[in-house]
């Protein structure tokens, strides 16, 4: 509540609102345009997208980059389709597995590890605990790259190589994820942003309701399904979306950990796509003709920036339609713990 | 001229009427009690007095002046808050100069003025404290120092009391008493508890579902109530209420029902008598009803009830006893009364049926249907509850 | 129904802030406490808030476990059984209804955990429902948020109710209402307390409303229980100085004064003590407690009472003056119709009046309870 309820028909209030209005209207603005601007290139024809200053609206609307990215979706064989490591739907398919192990693991352990800081630990041990999570969100996720990656190599030891067991010949046992997706799911199924959202929450139920379920005879588990989990449904709305969009857009990670083309997560392979496409260097005459050739066809086809858009519209569809399907509880949610 | 005027008072939420048609006066330096039960419009009245909440129809006037439509900063009101509303993050002083800083008062006069307040209220020597190195108590007066050290054209209370202790309770309505005083301007001062409303004001104003009831002094209240509601909700115990038939018999108007049969009294026989062959309902205050020896009045048969003692309170000044009637209960539960003595009850009477005398001359009547008492409602345009 | 037994519990609470460097140096919230409560009887635990009653009732539930002492029901130890193990009901002050689920729902609750059939669950709500009297059966039907503080407390009090506890637990379940439901509300506790004949431990911060449920009042300060007794014995035989101003309002004056010779002197005035209470108070500085109605009123000797300010209680047939003596906060009982004066003498009426230790505030003479016939 920005202004008191009374006296807005005060003119120097009323200023003050509309002043506050066209402020909101500017961030909205500012927040869509690169949204905008990504839909009107992805209309645009090669030609024009490379144009400066750039143009507002396609002046000649062509859906040459919207065929061929169907083509490349389909996986045909087009030159465009061959800077591709394989078709773009096994990306997305990648990209579907990953985020799906990340919500299945990391929602039911991030929210049942906040449950019990709120409301089951207690003293010293509960506020150290919540310091030592809370932590990891001040860690800056370049510091963590290099010991996670070090951890994917040889799992669960954080060393260039395995340790033997003392005394005899062999090593401890070991997994070696690296170049799986796990390497990529793993280290982000607790989430400690998600902790502090479902934590904020529980600590605002009352202590006695959970006593008087105690008292009835409930065991832990049971109250925390019967009694929290149906109160606690627009903070998993909140934590579920955040972790999506989190795992769903992963991609430092990702391109450090893995290898193997066709492993690749969608938003990865269309960086490399971009790469490929701007950085297409060459060492010698018949790797450049040849790739000069590559190129005309490219551009022949139609593919510049705007395919790249349409790319980066259907990267970003998935999120979109989690945030329509769940915005009622979503916004029961962060209107709940006002979020970020 | 009146110093604060309330005419025809409505706020609605969502087309729900919390206030109804509210209107009262002020004079400079009184103090007005509002009371009520929890959801009866007395808070929300209060913070549309303190431009808390914008006015849906209706008017507020402070002296000549309209101020509907002027923010609470420029009304000038100082509010105290059922729960304090101490800022946690500023110290004791800080959280009294608050409301002088943000007026632009003088440096040294905040200086001054800060610490005098806080002596009247003794916690001049916790200025230093931040508010949670303080007990209940301690809040509540330096919520009361934030309002004394103020010149405002109203102060506003909100149910201040209710988060203390009882021992509290008793310093810290002096508290106010003392603080209205000093200041001798108009105060609004809302409450659930009719027996701090009796406690304090020199005007009640009793209210119930949006409307006020009746407005009157303590006494007023309890021995002229207009209605059932007023009669009901003014004195602990609540007042028994039976609902009877009257009957006219000679120049004897009598009232039967629940087995009961009492010749009232000839002060009301005439207000009754118009009430022939009709319900009407019978009020009878706790300690109207008298163990027959040791009553004021002789007793006969026609005034009196018998009851069933189910529980007995031992209080300082005797004991409250809680009967059940003994009538012919046929089939319905059997009503349940309650009786206040001057002496101790024994312990051997539970469960046993005694007799009690009532005193017919202090009875009310209120009609059966709309709650409006025969004897004092008058022309009031009261609502059944 | 159970016989409770509670044996020298000490509980300390380890600090919640993050930062706190008194933690160690605070004082337990129960200090060695013990009460035993018969068989269906309730005993109210009183005292204001931070004294340790709430604690001591989550010790006697199970909900916290004490750092040492023992917790017996029916003579067995249960100091370190579970609470879902004990068969205790609980009553909260926000009635901790599960907001999730309708009335009917909260009630079977216990059966649905502890596995048994739909049938029983439903058979048992149905009869509960019928015991807790007429208007209860549509309250089943609703979501706890619909429902007002009353019916929420009703609903609270019926899901103890309908698993049959050995032993009801109430904190302070009606403080959230308003004034007037909270006079029908409690009045309803006590029939059911009476007709169930459950042992129950009752806390609140209210005396009155504790002089009202228990057979017998609990007074708390610090962790500790001070008196424990029926109300006579906590009015006219107080323990301490604490319990004889904590039951009673308005609240007894308590003055300094100084026995010399038989006669109590406060200020420049002398007070002779009567013949029965002066070999009881041995001279020197001692605290003369009275209670509001232990004034005699415009008696030739009485001290000097400024009247500071007045309440009229019509409800009560009474007003009172506040004002001061020797210093000492004193309220005064007199009939409504007193006029209204800025100054009255007041002198204590010697067979009502309690004598304290100066500094153990320990009693030296209590009136007794009053022999009415």
């Amino acid at each position: 509540m920005l202004f008191p309820q009374v006296g807005r028909r005060q003119p120097a209030l009323r200023i003050a609102w509309w002043l506050v209005v066209a402020f909101l209207c500017l961030g909205i603005t500012l927040h869509l345009f690169p949204f905008y601007f990504m839909l009107v290139t992805s209309f645009k024809s090669g030609e024009e997208v490379l144009a400066f200053p750039p143009t507002w609206w396609p002046h000649e609307g062509t859906l040459a980059g919207w065929r061929l990215v169907v083509s490349l979706v389909q996986g045909s064989n087009s030159a465009a389709a061959r800077l591709m490591d394989g078709p773009f739907w096994m990306f997305f398919l990648n990209s579907v597995q990953i985020t799906f192990w990340v919500l299945v693991l990391g929602i039911p352990i991030t929210s049942l590890a906040a449950y019990a800081n709120s409301k089951l630990q207690r003293g010293p041990l509960a506020r150290w605990s919540f310091l030592f999570f809370i932590g990891t969100l001040m860690m800056p996720a370049a510091l963590t790259l290099i010991p996670n990656y070090l951890l994917t190599r040889n799992f669960p030891f954080a060393l260039p190589s395995v340790p033997g067991i003392p005394g005899t010949d062999l090593e401890f046992p070991s997994v070696r994820i690296w170049d799986t997706h796990w390497a990529v799911i793993l280290p982000i199924v607790f989430q400690a942003f998600n902790f502090l959202l479902f934590k904020g929450f529980f600590d605002t139920i009352p202590d006695s309701v959970i006593q008087a379920a105690r008292v009835d005879g409930g065991s832990e588990f049971n109250i925390f399904r019967r009694i929290v989990l149906p109160m606690s449904v627009p903070v998993y709305a909140v934590a579920i979306w955040t972790a999506f969009s989190g795992a769903w857009d992963q991609f430092l990670w990702p391109l450090v950990v893995l290898q193997s083309p066709e492993k690749m997560p969608a938003s990865v392979e269309i960086y490399l796509l971009l790469q490929r496409f701007t950085q297409a260097g060459a060492t010698n005459a018949d790797q450049a003709s040849a790739q000069a050739q590559q190129m005309q066809d490219i551009l022949s086809a139609g593919m510049s920036w705007n395919g790249l858009m349409v790319l980066g519209i259907l990267q970003s569809l998935p999120v979109f339609i989690a945030f329509i399907v769940c915005r009622e509880y979503l916004l029961r949610g962060i209107r709940l713990r006002g979020l970020k | 001229m009146n110093a604060i005027t309330v005419d025809n008072l409505v706020k609605e939420f969502d087309r729900k009427r919390a206030v109804d048609r509210v209107s009262f006066e002020i004079q400079e330096g009184e103090l007005l009690v509002l009371v009520g039960p929890s959801g009866c419009g007395k808070t929300t009245t209060l913070r549309l007095l303190g431009g808390l909440e914008p006015v849906s129809a209706g008017e507020i006037r402070f002296g000549e002046r309209v101020v509907n439509d002027i923010r609470p900063k420029d009304r000038n009101v100082a509010m105290v808050f059922q729960d304090y509303a101490i800022f946690p993050h500023l110290t004791v002083f800080e959280n009294i100069a608050y409301g002088l800083r943000s007026r632009r008062t003088p440096r040294q006069v905040v200086r001054d003025r800060v610490p005098e307040a806080a002596k009247t209220f003794r916690i001049e020597h916790l200025l230093a404290r931040k508010p949670r190195q303080l007990s209940g108590g301690e809040r509540q007066r330096v919520a009361l120092s934030r309002a004394m050290v103020r010149d405002a054209s109203l102060y506003l209370y909100d149910e201040p009391l209710s988060n203390l202790d009882a021992q509290l309770r008793y310093q810290a309505r002096e508290d106010i008493l003392t603080l209205h005083r000093e200041k001798g301007r108009p105060t609004i001062y809302v409450t659930h508890d009719q027996s701090e409303a009796m406690a304090l004001g020199d005007r009640i104003a009793v209210m119930n579902a949006g409307r006020i009831q009746q407005v009157g002094s303590g006494a007023d209240l309890y021995d002229r109530p207009v209605n059932v509601f007023v009669a009901y909700f003014i004195g602990t115990p609540s007042i028994n209420l039976f609902e009877l038939q009257v009957e006219v018999d000679g120049d004897r108007v009598l009232a039967t029902g629940s087995g009961l049969r009492l010749e009232l009294h000839p002060s009301m026989a005439g207000e009754a008598r118009r009430y022939a062959g009709r319900k009407i309902k019978l009020g009878v205050r706790p300690e109207h009803l008298h163990v027959p020896r040791m009553a004021p009045f002789e007793v006969t048969d026609d005034t009196t009830i018998h009851g069933i003692v189910n529980l007995v309170e031992p209080t300082s000044a005797g004991s409250t006893v809680y009967l059940a009637l003994s009538g012919d209960g046929a089939g319905s539960e059997p009503q349940d009364f309650v009786a206040t003595f001057k002496v101790r009850l024994p312990a051997r009477y539970l469960d046993q049926e005694i007799p009690l005398g009532v005193d017919m001359s202090k009875v009310h009547l209120f009609d059966a249907e709309t709650g409006v008492s025969l004897l004092h409602g008058g022309e009031t345009a009261a609502v059944p509850r | 129904m159970a016989r409770i037994e509670v044996d020298q519990v000490v509980k300390r609470y380890a600090s919640d802030t993050i930062v706190d460097r008194e933690a160690s140096r605070t004082r337990p919230a129960l200090n060695s406490v013990s009460m035993a409560v018969a068989d269906g009887e309730t005993v109210s635990v009183v005292g204001a808030s931070g004294c340790g009653k709430s604690t001591l009732l989550k010790v006697v539930a199970g909900l916290e476990y004490p750092d040492a002492g023992r917790v017996l029901y029916n003579g067995t130890d249960v100091t370190y059984v579970r609470p879902q193990e004990r068969g205790v009901g609980m009553v909260f002050q926000d009635y901790a209804l599960y907001p999730s689920m309708k009335g009917q729902g909260n009630l079977a609750y216990y059966f649905q955990v502890h596995d048994r059939t739909e049938e029983e669950a439903e058979q048992r709500v149905r009869e509960t429902a019928d015991r807790m009297g007429v208007g209860f059966e549509h309250l089943l039907g609703r979501v706890p948020t619909t429902l007002s503080g009353g019916e929420q407390q009703r609903v609270a009090i019926a899901r103890c109710i309908v698993r049959d506890p050995q032993l009801f637990l109430m904190d302070e379940p009606i403080s959230n209402l308003d004034a007037k439901l909270r006079e029908q509300t409690r009045i309803e506790i006590r029939k059911l307390l009476r007709k169930f004949a459950i042992t129950t431990l009752y806390v609140t911060h209210d005396q009155q409303e504790a002089v009202f449920m228990g057979d017998r009042i609990a007074v708390m300060r610090d962790g500790d229980i001070q008196q424990l007794g029926s109300f006579d014995e906590l009015y006219y035989t107080p323990a301490n100085l604490f319990v004889a101003t904590f039951i009673g309002s308005p609240p007894m004056a308590v003055l300094p004064v100084v026995v010399a010779g038989g006669e109590v002197v406060v200020g420049d005035l002398r007070w002779r003590l009567p013949d029965d209470v002066r070999p009881a108070v041995p001279d020197g500085p001692v605290r003369l407690g009275v209670r509001p109605e232990g004034w005699i009123v415009d008696a030739g000797d009485g001290a000097v009472l400024r009247v500071r300010h007045r309440e009229r209680i019509p409800t009560e047939r009474a007003s009172f003056l506040y004002g001061s003596v020797g210093g000492a906060a004193v309220a005064v009982a007199t009939a409504i119709d007193f006029p209204d004066r800025s100054e009255v003498r007041v002198t204590p009426e010697w067979s009502r009046a309690y004598f304290f230790a100066a500094d153990t505030e320990d009693p030296i003479h209590l009136p007794g309870v009053l022999e009415l016939f």
